[in-house]
């Protein structure tokens, strides 16, 4: 081999190296993404698991059924509030009035009582929840101490304080705040604060600060009062609900009440009705039965809520974010696609030199103005505008507005290209053909170039979804599924997206935690949204080329 | 220069007796500019209904501006303007205010030097001048564009695909099938701008019976380098050099006995 092909070689491998290191760097990024982000559903799966076991599954389902009792009570206190308003309009010496009085307080004695027997349910929900919620703590402080134990026993510590093995653990049902004190104790004396840290004997005590009592499994116990509690006070209501109801002598100042109360009566009925399947539910509640993995992955994909922090449990759903980008993203291409194409258009077939050399670089200037600073502009003066037709002044029209703005120089240059790229014969010969400039613009010129613009508006596209400042700043974030059926009025409605929770809960969150993963998992379907976009875009573009 | 002149018009003179009718295009006394350079010198030149009339030269000779003026493609060109002198066809001036230039090109088509159908379908080329006519009734579509390929003797071949993309054609075929796009709209004249360099000679021979076939109905103007192809085709031809017009006559004439020594040397092969 001589010098010259040895230089060609070095040359050659430069520029290869080049190439494989960002390749390389691309794979690497998708690895972590997916390594720190497909445990989540494990995690998950765990947490819901407790969520079952704890009896915080059992207690949902009695404050669901108390809603409902509050929801028919509510039908009462309406018709009651219209009663009082239309007997104060009456004259005080009106022969009607003190007939009108004697009604209305009957009826308020009715929602009296009603609230009294919807009161017995709410007592039981309050008394299962504390049951579940500290049937939570011991779950979660067993499943810690059996992780530290396991640690222990993997560094070889001395068993003393802290003798119990993993079965004990396991087969434990309660554990005193004396003990948690002790083996903390334990953890800090053989230097390793990093376990002892994991152990926290004051969490759930009643003051907060008091090292005393147990934190008990109280599954059994919640168990048991499905049977005997619960049935009582169903039962209970039951009878005292339909007596109650039937004794009432319906008698109203205005019309509408009756039907009101009527309709009321109806629900009630038919609460009445449904109330033993609540029961049945309850009944059949077997805190032992396993969670299956395949709900951790629908209750993430398909999930309604995206609820973290709660005292009850935390709900990872990502459809009130997707939701909430999507539609974003739709507002801003809606605007963007008919600006960027329009001025493609205008600047390729119509401007003058001079008008292209003025509105070529001011377009693709707007993609170098920071996003923050959309994003004030967005907050500042856009939120006041947009104000005047919607009750919010952020909400996802004022960033859908500015996303539009940002997408448009995507959206502009690509799409300018593909015209530019339509062959100057095909004009010729379209016009040679007797065709006017518009003819030939939109029977020759854009139909030869629709696919590099459809892979333009597909690029904008790429690049609406990804963005996070504006709609962190601008979107309102509201984290609801936006309520399709308020016609117009769901433009109108704040929302929350994928990138602005991960950018505004991943600095809080605990490393490694189950809401550290779920924004990783957000992290990887914005990657595949993405990753989905460009091969199509580049496929597209691809046919597009074959053309000629 | 003088002389030159005094030749063509002489030989115009003759050419009107014996088809006894006015020229189709009259240029007269034309200069031509792209910005401040000038490629078209002081021409004039008649073209007749129904003849083949050839321009040839080497490259750069302002033989394709020349063309192009004729429909006034080159408006499209920034800078392109005419310094004197004047385009007629049937006694209008071309580039009077009142001339309608769509309608202008309806009368002139033109084919060009590299076949340029649309993405489009075979059919869809044909259909597409009488469309942006607004032209609807399938039927009249339909027949005019049979007409049109039976009139570019490409019928035959593509009549069982005329749904798919026109550009599975071969070259040739796509060359008559741009021809046969300028047929439908009906025009009087068709330029043709080198209309035969991109094809093999199988193909070239086609595209010229077809001109030969074509002449009967229209005036035809071809621009080539192809001397060969002037002398098969064509029945008068004139020789372009360096944006002025040296000599037009018979093009027995040019070929066998022309009266300049320039035109002699060209088509002998001694420059170009």
């Amino acid at each position: 081999m001589n010098s010259s092909q040895r230089k060609d070689n070095w040359i050659k491998i430069f520029f290869a190296s080049n190439a494989v290191t960002s390749i390389i760097i691309l794979g690497l990024i998708t690895l972590f993404l997916f390594k720190e982000g497909i445990e989540f559903f494990g995690q998950y799966r765990n947490d819901l698991q407790r969520y079952r076991k704890s009896g915080m599954e059992y207690a949902t389902v009695v404050t669901k059924q108390h809603d409902e009792q509050t929801l028919l009570y509510r039908y009462l206190e309406n018709i009651l509030s219209k009663e009082t308003e239309a007997l104060e309009v009456l004259k005080s010496d009106n022969a009607k009035r003190t007939e009108a009085e004697n009604n209305t307080k009957s009826l308020l004695e009715l929602t009296r009582e009603f609230q009294d027997i919807k009161e017995l349910l709410l007592v039981y929900e309050k008394q299962v929840v504390k049951w579940a919620a500290e049937t939570k703590l011991f779950l979660l402080t067993q499943n810690d101490l059996i992780e530290i134990k396991e640690e222990a026993i993997k560094s070889g510590l001395p068993e003393e304080d802290f003798s119990q093995s993993l079965d004990e653990l396991m087969q434990r049902k309660y554990f005193s705040y004396k003990e948690l004190a002790r083996w903390q104790n334990y953890f800090i004396r053989n230097q390793r604060e990093d376990l002892a840290k994991r152990i926290n004997p004051t969490v759930g005590s009643e003051s907060g600060t008091e090292k005393k009592g147990e934190i008990n499994c109280l599954t059994p116990l919640i168990q048991s009062s499905a049977g005997k509690d619960y049935g009582d006070i169903i039962a209970k209501q039951k009878v005292e609900f339909s007596s109650l109801i039937k004794s009432y002598k319906p008698s109203f100042l205005i019309q509408e009440s009756l039907r009101d109360f009527q309709k009321a009566q109806a629900a009630l009925f038919e609460y009445l009705d449904s109330a033993a399947l609540y029961q049945e539910r309850l009944s059949n509640w077997d805190p032992t039965t396993p969670y299956p993995l395949n709900r951790a992955f629908s209750g993430f994909l398909l999930g309604k809520d995206w609820v973290t922090n709660s005292a009850r449990q935390d709900w990872y759903g990502i459809l009130p974010l997707l939701s909430g980008s999507l539609l974003v993203s739709m507002i801003a291409l809606a605007l963007a696609i008919p600006f960027g194409v329009g001025s493609a258009i205008y600047v390729n077939q119509v401007a003058t030199a001079r008008e292209q050399s003025l509105i070529k670089p001011c377009i693709e200037f707007i993609s170098a103005i920071p996003s923050v600073l959309i994003g004030f502009f967005g907050i500042a003066v856009l939120g006041g505008m947009v104000s005047l037709v919607a009750d919010e002044r952020l909400n996802s029209l004022t960033a859908g507005f500015l996303l539009a703005l940002m997408t448009v120089p995507t959206i502009f240059t690509l799409a300018e290209d593909s015209l530019n790229n339509v062959p100057r014969s095909l004009r010729d010969a379209s016009l040679s053909l007797g065709a006017t400039r518009w003819q030939t613009c939109a029977r020759v010129i854009f139909p030869s170039a629709i696919t590099g613009i459809i892979s333009a508006v597909l690029l904008g596209f790429g690049r609406v979804i990804g963005e996070t400042m504006v709609v962190l700043l601008c979107a309102g974030n509201r984290i609801a599924i936006p309520d399709f059926n308020s016609g117009l009025g769901v433009f109108a409605q704040p929302v929350h997206t994928m990138t602005g929770i991960v950018a505004q809960e991943m600095g809080e969150v605990e490393f490694g935690s189950i809401h550290y993963r779920a924004l990783f998992m957000v992290g990887i379907a914005l990657f595949l949204i993405a990753l989905l976009v460009n091969l199509l875009s580049q496929n597209i573009a691809g046919r597009y080329k074959a053309n000629y | 220069m003088q002389e030159a002149l005094k030749a063509t018009s002489e030989n115009s003179q003759s050419l009107m007796d014996s088809k006894n009718n006015a020229p189709s295009i009259r240029i007269k006394e034309l200069d031509f500019l792209y910005g401040n350079n000038q490629v078209i010198h002081d021409v004039s030149l008649d073209i007749f209904p129904k003849e083949v009339m050839a321009f040839i030269g080497p490259s750069g000779c302002g033989k394709s501006t020349l063309l192009r003026c004729l429909n006034r493609m080159n408006d499209l060109v920034d800078g392109a303007r005419i310094g004197k002198g004047s385009i007629e066809i049937h006694g209008v001036n071309l580039h009077h205010k009142s001339v309608d230039v769509i309608e202008l090109r309806k009368k002139v088509g033109m084919v060009f030097q590299k076949s340029n159908p649309f993405p489009k379908s075979i059919y869809q080329n044909v259909a597409y001048g009488l469309q942006i006519q607004g032209i609807k009734s399938k039927q009249v579509v339909d027949g005019k564009v049979e007409e049109s390929l039976r009139k570019a003797a490409l019928w035959e071949e593509v009549k069982d695909r005329l749904n798919e993309n026109a550009y599975g054609l071969s070259g040739g075929q796509q060359q008559r099938l741009c021809i046969a796009r300028t047929l439908a709209v009906e025009p009087e004249i068709i330029l043709m701008d080198e209309p035969c360099s991109a094809l093999d000679p199988v193909a070239t021979g086609r595209v010229e019976e077809l001109i030969l076939e074509l002449k009967n109905e229209y005036t035809i103007v071809v621009v080539t380098h192809n001397m060969q192809q002037a002398g098969r085709i064509s029945d008068r031809t004139a020789f372009f050099y360096l944006g002025k017009l040296i000599e037009c006559d018979q093009t027995k004439k040019i070929f066998l006995n022309p009266n300049k020594q320039q035109t002699e040397d060209y088509i002998s092969g001694k420059f170009g």
